[in-house]
């Protein structure tokens, strides 16, 4: 494939690269966007069929490369990433029996702590199984290190970022209503109106909206739910349909009422200047003697489970790299330009991969006194986000609360396990005590009474940017293409884990206040060190974290807990206001060359305490405007 | 709408049908409408017969020979008098009703002994995965497939007699 | 016995006496007509039993107002048959000509309906008169009176708005002669009265609107007196050209008009076009989730199964027996960008498509019975190069907990308008009702099972 000069090559049609491709088609610029998965296009029955038929519904499950193969019997388990030309991870691969092993996780993870969190190489990108909460982040958020003197500030604020959130919204859709949304200092333009009315609440927002209100504060806090909001449509919207409530969001919406990048792909592909090669893997960033990227190297596979079929390189005026937050990076530190860039591109402050967060959540499940009628409507409509902000962030990790309306779904992967119980004689769900087992009207009434009281409360607790987290390359794993696969070394902060500690208080008091009988399980001791996704956490009497391999003072307490990924990656090349601790400026242009953007959650030098959809969204869009500045 | 097939001489999928309401609490009007547009009840069947084999036959006789019985005494006899073999096939079909995915009865008594080592399953079919009855007995809809419309989670559903009928165990 | 069908005939006639007068054809004032007038020529022709076929006579009998048949036995086929049966009486009966006010075609019943642009302006306007054709964009000149066919998607976008054109990113249809195949959406009597009196023809209007959205339902009061309800047609137009035989086709002249995008200036030119497509959606009161008639010309696709035993001869509108399954595979979208006044579709392109959807044999039997019986019947007209495809229906349409009255067959589709979601994944895949379920005003109101409303201005 010869070299063709555009205007712009992107990297990833993710949403951030779809939405740049289309502002910038839209301009009538010459765009080439390099996918390494498959097309999406003409595979929704593809993808929904995987997804009915799927053992494990989890959020990969859909998608292209499958996460698992088929013995003869038909019974599903994890594919082998080193027999896949774009594999991602998976969260089939996190146990203590898989999370290391080279055949079956994607990731090289080398801990302490397993990195939960996913992500998908297809077009359309990982947004294609979000749940579509599109929150934007309160002023304090970016501004962490002054107001409460903790990890770092943000170079922009949110007055900077106001106007694209808005643009963001509009581009994806959101569903909300200004009146509920002007919490924690956050602001609107005088007449603003979101693109589409509110999604009404579930019948679980009201009945934990009651009980919520009973209940003195929390930390000085009083709790209230809010309604969320969502790129779902509420009314037509894109010529797409309105929510339908599959309790589907992740993995997939059946029915296309929840935004996916598709949407703006194909519009983006409607402009006769913006072009795509799908199965086309970017393999290298190559830098000239000047400092400036001069190429992007790519190889190409026909067969998702083969080895590299074809290979070239693209040259353009304005490079971007949206390959998500641990694909870019791969990419940048694979780049190594025959040894002229060992550290490789963009890398000058050593911070390319560093400073890997997610938004671990603390998962905690009850069953309501009264029927609540979960596993209906969209997966969450709501949350309590008044501990977003207060003054406790100087001391630990805020969160944002999540309530949802599917039942045991998440914490146990009801109502399959709850069936199971009645119907065999057991007790996973710790609703069958004794055991029993039960047919006809005595099994449907059971079953009936508990399916119905259901829910489960997801605490998104904000990580620490920390020095012990990473994506760097595997020096021995690799891809079907002979590419290294991603190295993950991955732990909490004690700030981080002093959230979970605020998190189980606070899940146990709503519970309390609604009158609901909580049936969170804790991890054990046992659990620490063969679960990877267990942590410990000791604090003395005063509240205070005692260090590992200190004796714990008289009064102590140890939290165990278990920790689920939300999916949502960020950090690690982050923006910041000097080249030499941040990868790029807060135009998300590389501090080294100036004609390579980075856009995506990346960018984030915190993960804040919204979902990051809207404000990866608000910055590509931002990204865009100044590329096509750059261009004139 | 149809109560419990009882003509003189039943077909074998009455009889299966009969059997499974009699095991899930679902009316049999319900397990097989007059207007069958999803066929679940031969799917189910035609399973039954081949992966049970021997086994569903061994369950079926129990059933054929018990069947002017009560229906709760029927359930009794099949789930508790007759033996594991029968018990656990009974559960499975109760299982491709409730869940549309066969697990097999040796999978469930294994996870009996010990749930933590968990249970192979597979999925009937996509079609099936929309038709199962754990859903309507929470009174709601799969995940993945609904039939209502917007803002409908705003309030209560249909009464659970509404989903499943009024229930012939008694 | 004749009956109407479905076991909510009693239900809905007491739900339609609790409705407004509006619904029921009486008058709000004495100047208003009824919005579903009584007519005194409902067809209530019953299926032939064997060993009788059907007749010319029957084949022209006349629109059916509901269903009615003699019912043997209820089970799927004697039903399927039933709504098959009906399903071609309404289309002879639509596809009868009338002469056009104001152009020399002769045209079919449904071509004198309205138009979705007519409706559906762009300024939230009132509509045009019933039936009167929407003046043409300037740059169209040449067939005064004609249609204008912009739509390239079944839903009416413009190709750069929202160019997935429908959910589940779809696309548009290139014949074997590298043309972009054109819809209609049309409405009759009844459901544009309807919309009229409501004022449901801008957001405007919508959001004024507090009642729920039901439209006028088909029923038979006595013998042959009742109302006709609500239709909507839906056509999928191809443009005659190359070695296509016009008389094989209902044929009309029209505007094949196209918007300008960036960079390409619109574009208008006058061609005559031969149907290949056409659903018949009919509301009636034993139907309230409505009747979901499909038909195709004969020469659209062959079958998933037939297409590697094609002859090489055998001519399609939409398949090359001729080009191999990896240079033409099966019902894959043209490649973007999608620019109909590119014309005709640059490169190689041009659209492969098999029947994808499979169908049980209730169906299939029951379609084949009737296609080989009218297509006797009308053996010398141009209607036997059109068969039906199949009918859906709604087995239970008052079961609580399911609005969509489980219908049946499970899924269905039109290889020209459904061409891209064609098979038996739930949801993913084309089935009449479990889609238009979805299906809302610009409010986000359930709209009674038609999108026509979501596209007001």
């Amino acid at each position: 494939m010869s070299e063709q000069n555009y205007d712009v090559v992107i990297v990833g049609a993710g949403v951030s690269g779809a939405l740049i491709a289309k502002q910038l088609g839209q301009a009538g610029k010459k765009v080439l966007i390099l996918e390494a998965g498959r097309d999406g296009q003409g595979s929704y029955e593809d993808y929904l069929e995987r997804f009915y038929m799927a053992q494990a519904k989890v959020p990969e499950s859909p998608y292209t490369p499958p996460i698992v193969d088929a013995d003869r019997d038909g019974f599903q388990s994890p594919s082998n990433p080193s027999n896949q030309a774009a594999g991602r991870p998976s969260t089939l691969t996190l146990s203590q029996q898989t999370w290391q092993d080279r055949n079956r996780s994607y990731l090289d993870q080398q801990g302490p702590l397993a990195f939960a969190s996913t992500y998908e190489r297809v077009g359309g990108g990982t947004m294609r199984h979000w749940l579509g909460t599109s929150l934007r982040f309160v002023p304090n958020d970016f501004r962490l290190k002054s107001e409460y003197g903790v990890a770092e500030d943000w170079p922009i604020d949110y007055n900077d970022l106001e106007p694209w959130y808005g643009k963001a919204e509009a581009a994806i859709g959101i569903a909300a209503d200004v009146a509920d949304q002007d919490y924690l200092g956050i602001t609107f333009p005088d007449d603003y109106q979101y693109p589409m009315p509110a999604i009404p609440s579930s019948l679980v927002d009201q009945t934990v909206s009651a009980g919520v209100e009973k209940m003195p504060p929390v930390d000085g806090v009083q709790l209230t739910v809010t309604n969320t909001p969502a790129g779902r449509n509420s009314i037509p919207y894109q010529n797409r349909r309105v929510c339908a409530g599959n309790t589907n969001c992740i993995p997939i919406c059946p029915i296309q009422a929840k935004y996916d990048p598709t949407v703006t792909l194909y519009e983006a592909l409607q402009y006769p200047t913006v072009s795509i090669m799908y199965q086309t893997v970017a393999s290298e960033v190559v830098v000239d003697a000047n400092g400036q990227v001069s190429a992007i190297k790519y190889l190409q596979y026909d067969d998702p489970n083969g080895g590299v079929t074809g290979s070239g390189s693209v040259s353009a005026t304005r490079y971007v790299l949206a390959a998500h937050a641990i694909e870019t990076p791969r990419l940048l530190l694979m780049s190594t330009n025959g040894g002229r860039t060992p550290k490789g591109v963009a890398n000058s402050s050593g911070q390319v991969g560093e400073h890997l967060m997610d938004h671990p959540i603390y998962l905690s499940w009850a069953l309501a006194p009264t029927q609540l009628f979960g596993y209906r409507g969209p997966l969450s409509t709501a949350g309590i986000e008044d501990l977003r902000d207060g003054s406790f962030r100087s001391e630990r990790a805020a969160f944002r609360i999540e309530i949802g309306n599917e039942g045991w779904n998440f914490p146990i992967g009801d109502p399959a396990t709850t069936t199971l119980d009645y119907i065999v004689g057991a007790n996973v769900s710790q609703t069958n005590a004794g055991s029993g087992s039960f047919f006809g009207d005595s099994l449907t009434s059971r079953l009936n009474f508990v399916l119905t009281r259901q829910f489960r409360l997801g605490f998104l607790v904000e990580q620490t940017p920390d020095d012990d987290c990473r994506v760097t390359l595997s020096p021995e794993w690799k891809d079907s293409l002979g590419l290294p696969r991603p190295r993950i070394e991955y732990n909490f902060s004690d700030y981080t884990k002093l959230g979970f500690v605020a998190a189980k208080q606070t899940a146990t008091a709503i519970y309390n206040a609604m009158g609901a009988k909580e049936y969170t399980r804790q991890p054990t001791a046992a659990d620490v060190g063969s679960d990877p996704t267990v942590f410990a956490i000791t604090v003395d009497a005063d509240g205070n974290p005692v260090p590992d391999g200190q004796a714990p003072p008289a009064g102590s307490t140890t939290d165990y807990f278990r920790f689920y990924g939300a999916g949502h990656t960020v950090g690690t090349y982050r923006m910041g206001t000097s080249p030499a601790d941040s990868v790029v400026n807060p135009e998300q242009r590389s501090w080294d060359h100036p004609n390579l953007f980075l856009v995506g959650s990346g960018v984030f030098p915190t993960v804040a305490t919204g979902n990051p959809t809207l404000t990866l969204a608000a910055l590509a869009l931002w990204a865009a405007e100044t590329i096509l500045r750059d261009l004139g | 709408m149809s109560t419990v097939l009882t003509q003189a001489t039943t077909s074998e999928l009455d009889d299966f049908v009969n059997l499974s309401a009699i095991l899930t609490g679902i009316a049999v009007s319900m397990l097989k409408p007059l207007l069958d547009t999803h066929g679940t009840a031969q799917t189910y069947l035609d399973i039954a017969k081949q992966k049970g084999g021997a086994t569903f036959a061994q369950l079926m006789a129990v059933y054929d020979a018990n069947r002017t019985q009560p229906p709760a005494n029927i359930g009794t006899i099949i789930l508790e008098q007759s033996g594991d073999t029968v018990a656990y096939m009974a559960k499975s079909i109760m299982l491709l009703w409730y869940l549309a995915c066969w697990y097999d009865p040796q999978e469930l008594a294994a996870y009996r002994a010990d749930p933590t080592k968990g249970a192979r399953f597979t999925v009937v079919s996509s079609d099936a995965y929309t038709q199962g009855w754990v859903w309507r007995v929470g009174q709601t809809h799969p995940m993945g497939y609904s039939t209502l419309s917007f803002g409908y989670w705003h309030q209560p559903p249909q009464p659970l007699s509404a989903f499943i009928g009024g229930g012939n165990s008694k | 016995m004749k009956r109407a069908i479905g076991f909510a005939a009693t239900v809905a006639l007491s739900v339609a006496a609790c409705q407004t007068n509006d619904q029921q054809g009486g008058l709000k004032s004495s100047a208003l007509a009824p919005i579903n007038p009584i007519v005194t020529t409902c067809d209530t022709t019953s299926p032939p039993v064997p060993p009788n076929l059907v007749t010319p006579e029957m084949a022209n009998s006349g629109l059916p107002c509901t269903l009615t048949f003699t019912a043997s036995k209820v089970d799927l086929t004697t039903l399927q048959e039933a709504f098959d049966f009906n399903s071609w009486l309404t289309f002879m009966a639509l596809s009868q000509p009338v002469d056009a006010s104001n152009s020399t075609d002769l045209q079919t019943v449904w071509q004198g309906w309205s138009d979705l642009f007519a409706v559906m302006r762009e300024d939230g306007a009132p509509p045009l008169p019933f039936g009167a054709v929407q003046p043409p964009p300037a740059t169209c000149t040449g067939a005064p009176g004609a249609p204008v066919m912009r739509m390239i998607s079944k839903t009416p976008t413009t190709p750069t708005l929202s160019v997935s054109g429908e959910p589940l990113n779809t696309g548009p249809l290139i014949d074997q002669n590298g043309h972009y195949v054109r819809y209609q959406i049309l409405i009759n009597e009844p459901m544009y009265n309807y919309i009229v009196r409501n004022e449901l023809y801008s957001k405007a209007g919508q959001q004024k609107f507090t009642d729920s959205i039901a439209f006028p339902e088909g029923r038979l009061d006595t013998l042959t007196t009742g109302a006709v309800g609500a239709i909507v047609v839906k056509a999928a137009w191809k443009v005659m050209a190359g070695s296509d035989d016009p008389s094989r086709f209902q044929t009309t002249t029209a505007y094949v008009y196209t918007p300008a995008e960036p960079g390409v200036p619109e574009s208008c030119h006058r061609s005559t076009l031969g149907l290949v497509g056409i659903h018949i959606v009919h509301k009636t009161a034993g139907e309230p989730q409505w009747i979901w008639s499909t038909f195709e010309h004969v020469d659209n696709a062959p079958t998933l199964a037939q297409a590697s035993n094609v002859t090489a001869s055998r001519k399609f509108n939409f398949f090359n027996p001729a080009c191999s399954t990896s240079k033409c595979p099966y019902n894959r979208q043209p490649p973007q960008p999608w620019n109909p006044s590119v014309d005709p579709f640059p490169g190689e392109f041009r659209s492969q498509i098999v029947r994808a959807t499979s169908y049980p044999t209730e169906a299939t039997g029951s379609a084949a019975l009737w296609n080989r019986q009218f297509h006797a019947a009308v053996k010398g007209t141009v209607w036997e190069n059109y068969e039906l495809i199949t009918t859906q229906w709604p087995t239970e349409a008052t079961n609580p907990t399911d609005p969509e009255g489980a219908p049946f067959p499970l899924f269905a589709a039109n290889t020209t308008m459904e061409t891209y979601v064609q098979g038996n994944t739930p949801l993913a895949s084309s089935t009449c009702m479990s889609c238009h379920n979805n299906a809302t005003t610009t409010t986000g109101k359930r709209s009674d099972f038609t999108f026509v409303l979501e596209k007001a201005h």
